[in-house]
């Protein structure tokens, strides 16, 4: 991305901007259909992004850690949301019937949907059903997912983002780089061209050229709400919908999330079928647990839980709520049982802040709606291991994500397990529903005789000394340029390893260590402390 | 003991000197011959079938009923937390499980078995040196015992330990996500190495062998090479005196006066 | 087969086979015990941890009684130029309003052009033309300082979101220690109103390379008035 940082508003050339900025989206759109690989190779290259990413995951980090202050109280927590989403999971099916019953019940109107497909449908059903032809967006995950906007958009519905992030992200025609935080990949000065260029006042005119962060935001929110007075319909996601209640939590910061759900006559809310708890009583502890982990707040400056569209003696309140309720591949996914778990999660985006991988890669080079550590564990599994295999590779299973998960998620455990599921044999069974989309896609044969032949030297002793004999007596050849053209990946930025003269077998035997233990008596772990 | 592989090619002396550590506590140590490679590699590449089959070979190395010392925490994890996970309904759950309880990363055994972090007073070398330690994410976060790792540095005489900046960060090993994905293993691997270097101690000691690796050949790489060793050498050295078998003649020449070879 | 039996089906299905059934149907298991050794605030914190956490957030507190809250906010208003403000229907709305027109009476070039809301407002007006909102919340929570607004006919949704200054009155007798504390004492009615709403501050956002600025599209001003003797 080039980078003009113009501060005097005077000498913008407004046609050159809007210029570079069509170009830097045809960038994006172009990169985005590439591979993994390159994307992440880009984005290395790209300082201002790796600067946006590292001071954005520092500064989330570090939240997060002031409102946890204390490491048994905040593992007690961790516990407890791990055992509210698990409970929910176990008991997912009759959970969904009830809150179905009882949201009814409050005059909110459910809709199940299979797939992305026929969610986007049923929404675009409501709407045509309303005349709604202009819509306002509160911040929400699964509608990315199922590619909402475009297909709105594509039947003549404007839809316009309003979370401050997800709004800067459509208006440079790009998606979210962060579930929390959007728009985390740009900077103030990117994101004052982008306004000065492409942002419109409700008067039709153009936006002043402002780095000011506070003019900024000033800005967008008279652009915006202008909107939400406007609005045929709103949709928002849900963090939380209580089965007992009938009632969808929503978490925010901004106000939009109200907006979108008070201001117009319509509202329709999207989640996927995991986001239910049992009973009211559970969400304190997950909400606090989402906002901590989040952004490090103790709560949010809203919490906003609606139980039914507005009642006939009410002033205002939307006249229609529904709720969507997305499987789009989680059904699947809870039938199966290691990755079972990926449906624990509650978005809070801890997991990529705390990753060493998206601190230096963002969340584009993951091509995903979902980027970072979570991100790898639902991609694959909802859009299949064909198109989105590669990305599991991105990781060095340092566990930082597990360490960070507010409920617990074996995050290192579920990648592992999707490396396993890519790489293996296709259940020939089609009935096998516990089987990951594009099972086996990354199973290669190059591969598989690598491993072969690397089980067979570590397998049988004879083989495992030639092999370290050689690697130790060849170690000379560790200097030559044809074995650093070998290992070109380890190498090209550090020096060739230098196998030992004599390895740890040799050694061991030459010192008169025994190699095995006469008799077994000896006791077990704990009793040697 | 089961060495590891890395130990048993690139950092033999690590073994030996863990070997001696362990016999000067009284402890009789048995090296079996049979043994290779935890199965790491490839389980952590979903190659669970060729996994198992290398892991059933220690499941049968270490059959005996004593204490496993493992020499690299990441080795320690797989034994510890994965074996019986990956044998799962096979017919070694049993042994795997067996295993997996009287398995201890090498620091773990040295302080909560051994004490020896109560009896380094008396180390034969107390002179001055600046080190940072690297505790391996395996070590940290699947071991548990990043306590151990410290104690052992932080009671040497004679020692001061500094901590790099991110100090919990991985250093973009990964096994095989370092050749998989060698650009962002490289990156996070210059970073580390940066952080060390600011650091400005004079050796970088890690119970992680891959983390060595990584983070002393990229600063080779970058011609600002530093003195790395495995704990086990660190502590056999110190308490014994003698320092510097673990130093690659290379990296001795450039930043070493004062260590001799003693192998 | 429509779409929803197809996935409860599946649902159910691979909930049969779930190879932990200890972990299925526990409807209680749960309910047991709520986050052991989480913060569990003395009663004599609740007000200073309400008070901090509110300050933390941005917000503004004033703490005065019910004797004089009125006519200390009208003054409070007069002195910030608000020119239009709406209450919802109820008790304090009335007072609020007698004292709005008493400082008028003594001032009449700071009159406020107050209105308790009785009918359905037009969005453009309260939009365009209304600078403060007054609402009266039903509970305080000292963990968060958070204020509980159960809105409904005398409480409308808007009235704490629309206009840019947003005044919420509350009893400090009804501080309670966490919004856990206030779900497990079962304070809320059974029915739960069609909104209810906690408010830790006013609007804001940090969407802009993490830099906190307030009024991203709700109010750009909380004000809690803080009945100290109620």
């Amino acid at each position: 991305m080039s980078q003009t940082i113009v501060s005097d508003s005077m000498n913008i050339n407004i046609e050159q901007l809007q210029q570079e900025l069509n170009a830097e989206q045809r960038e994006f759109n172009e990169l985005q259909q590439r591979h993994f690989k390159v994307r992440a190779k880009m984005a290395l290259e790209n300082d201002a992004l790796r600067k946006s990413f590292r001071g954005a995951s520092d500064f989330l980090m570090g939240k997060r850690k002031a409102v946890f202050p204390d490491d048994g109280a905040l593992s007690a927590l961790r516990d407890r949301g791990e055992a509210i989403r698990q409970h929910s999971l176990a008991n997912l099916p009759e959970l969904l019937e009830r809150l179905e019953s009882n949201l009814t019940a409050n005059g909110i109107q459910v809709h199940w949907a299979e797939t992305a497909d026929e969610a986007c449908t049923i929404i675009h059903d409501i709407l045509t059903a309303n005349n709604a032809r202009t819509v306002v967006k509160g911040k929400s995950m699964v509608t990315e997912e199922i590619e909402l906007n475009h297909f709105l958009e594509a039947r003549g519905i404007e839809c316009l983002e309003s979370d401050m992030g997800e709004y800067l992200v459509q208006l440079a025609g790009e998606t979210p780089s962060h579930i929390i935080m959007p728009a985390i990949h740009k900077n103030k000065a990117q994101i004052a061209r982008l306004m000065h260029a492409r942002a419109q006042t409700s008067d039709g005119s153009q936006v002043p050229y402002t780095e000011d962060v506070d003019e900024l935001i000033g800005n967008a929110r008279a652009i915006l709400r202008d909107k939400f007075m406007r609005a045929d319909a709103g949709i928002s996601g849900v963090n939380m919908a209580v089965a007992n209640t009938g009632t969808l939590c929503l978490v925010e910061n901004e106000g939009n999330g109200r907006m979108t759900t008070t201001m117009p006559k319509l509202h329709i809310a999207v989640t996927g079928i995991e986001k239910v708890v049992e009973d009211f009583s559970h969400v304190p502890e997950l909400l606090t647990l989402l906002t901590r982990s989040a952004t490090g707040q103790k709560i949010s400056t809203y919490f906003n839980m609606i139980s039914g569209p507005k009642k006939a003696a009410e002033l205002d309140g939307p006249e229609q709520v529904h709720l969507v309720l997305v499987d789009n591949g989680r059904s699947r996914i809870f039938s199966h049982p290691v990755l079972k778990p990926t449906l624990q999660c509650i978005r809070c985006g801890a997991c990529m802040n705390h990753c060493p991988v998206y601190a230096r890669i963002g969340g584009h080079a993951y091509g995903s709606t979902y980027p970072g550590p979570i991100g790898q564990v639902v991609t694959p599994q909802i859009a299949g291991l064909e198109k989105h295999g590669d990305m599991l590779s991105a990781c060095s299973l340092n566990g930082a994500c597990g360490e960070a998960c507010p409920v617990r998620i074996p995050l290192p455990e579920l990648i592992r397990e999707l490396r396993a599921e890519a790489v293996s044999p296709q259940f020939s069974d089609a009935a096998a529903v516990q089987e990951v989309m594009g099972r086996g896609a990354k199973r290669t044969l190059g591969e598989r005789l690598i491993w072969r032949g690397w089980a067979l030297t570590h397998r049988f002793a004879p083989l495992y000394r030639i092999m370290t004999t050689v690697l130790t007596r060849g170690r000379g050849l560790f200097r030559s340029k044809a074995a650093a053209a070998l290992l070109s990946p380890w190498t090209d930025s550090r020096s060739t390893p230098q196998p030992a003269r004599r390895s740890l077998h040799e050694l061991a035997k030459a010192r008169g260590v025994a190699d095995q233990y006469p008799n077994s008596t000896a006791g077990k772990r704990g009793d040697h402390a | 003991m089961l060495g590891t592989c890395l130990v048993d090619s690139f950092y033999p002396e690590a073994g030996m000197d863990a070997i001696a550590l362990l016999q000067r506590a009284g402890i009789e140590v048995i090296f079996p011959q049979s043994q290779s490679c935890c199965g790491q590699p490839a389980y952590n590449s979903g190659y669970d079938e060729q996994a198992r089959e290398v892991a059933r070979v220690q499941l049968q190395a270490f059959a005996a009923d004593i204490p496993v010392v493992v020499m690299m925490g990441s080795c320690a994890g797989m034994v510890h937390n994965e074996y019986p996970k990956l044998f799962a309904g096979q017919p070694e759950e049993a042994a795997a499980i067996a295993l997996a309880a009287r398995s201890y990363e090498f620091s773990e055994f040295m302080v909560n078995v051994l004490q020896l972090e109560q009896q380094l007073a008396q180390a034969a070398d107390q002179s001055p040196l600046t080190v940072a330690l690297h505790t391996s994410c395996s070590t940290r976060r699947g071991m548990g015992v990043a306590a151990e790792h410290k104690a052992l540095v932080e009671n040497l005489p004679g020692v001061q330990l500094v901590e790099p900046e991110r100090v919990t960060e991985c250093c973009g090993f990964g096994g095989t996500f370092a050749v998989k994905q060698g650009d962002i293993s490289a990156a996070m691997a210059a970073d580390k190495a940066n952080a060390i270097a600011a650091t400005g101690c004079q050796r970088l000691v890690s119970g992680d062998c891959g983390c060595l690796m990584n983070i002393s050949g990229t600063l080779d790489k970058q011609e600002r090479a530093l003195p790395v060793q495995h704990l086990a050498s660190l502590l056999y050295t110190r308490l014994n005196g003698r320092d510097g078998s673990q130093i690659s003649q290379k990296r001795s020449q450039q930043h070493n006066q004062n260590r001799g070879e003693n192998a | 087969m429509n779409s929803r039996e197809r996935i409860l089906q599946r649902l159910y299905a691979s909930q049969t086979s779930a190879q932990n059934p200890d972990q299925t149907h526990q409807a209680t298991g749960i309910q047991a015990e709520h986050a052991a050794g989480w913060t569990q605030l003395a009663q004599r914190e609740w007000l200073t941890s309400f008070k901090q956490n509110l300050l933390d957030n941005h917000a503004e507190i004033i703490e005065t009684t019910t004797a004089n809250w009125a006519r200390e906010l009208a003054q409070q208003l007069t002195a910030r130029g608000v020119k239009r403000l709406l209450s919802g229907e109820h008790e304090h709305g009335k007072v609020l309003l007698n004292a709005l027109v008493q400082n008028a009476a003594e001032q009449p070039s700071a009159a406020i052009d107050a209105h308790i809301v009785t009918t359905a407002f037009s969005k453009e007006e309260l939009f365009l033309t209304v600078d403060a909102g007054f609402s009266v919340a039903s509970a305080g929570l000292a963990e968060t300082g958070s204020l509980l607004l159960e809105t409904g006919p005398q409480e409308p949704r808007a009235l704490s979101l629309v206009p840019p200054l947003n005044i919420i009155l509350l009893n400090a007798s009804a501080i309670t220690a966490s919004f856990l504390t206030l779900v497990q004492a079962q304070t809320l009615p059974a029915q739960l109103p069609t909104n209810v709403l906690l408010i830790s501050g006013p609007s804001k956002t940090a969407d802009i390379q993490q830099t906190l600025a307030y009024g991203a599209h709700g109010p750009k001003e909380l004000i809690v008035l803080l009945l100290t003797d109620a």
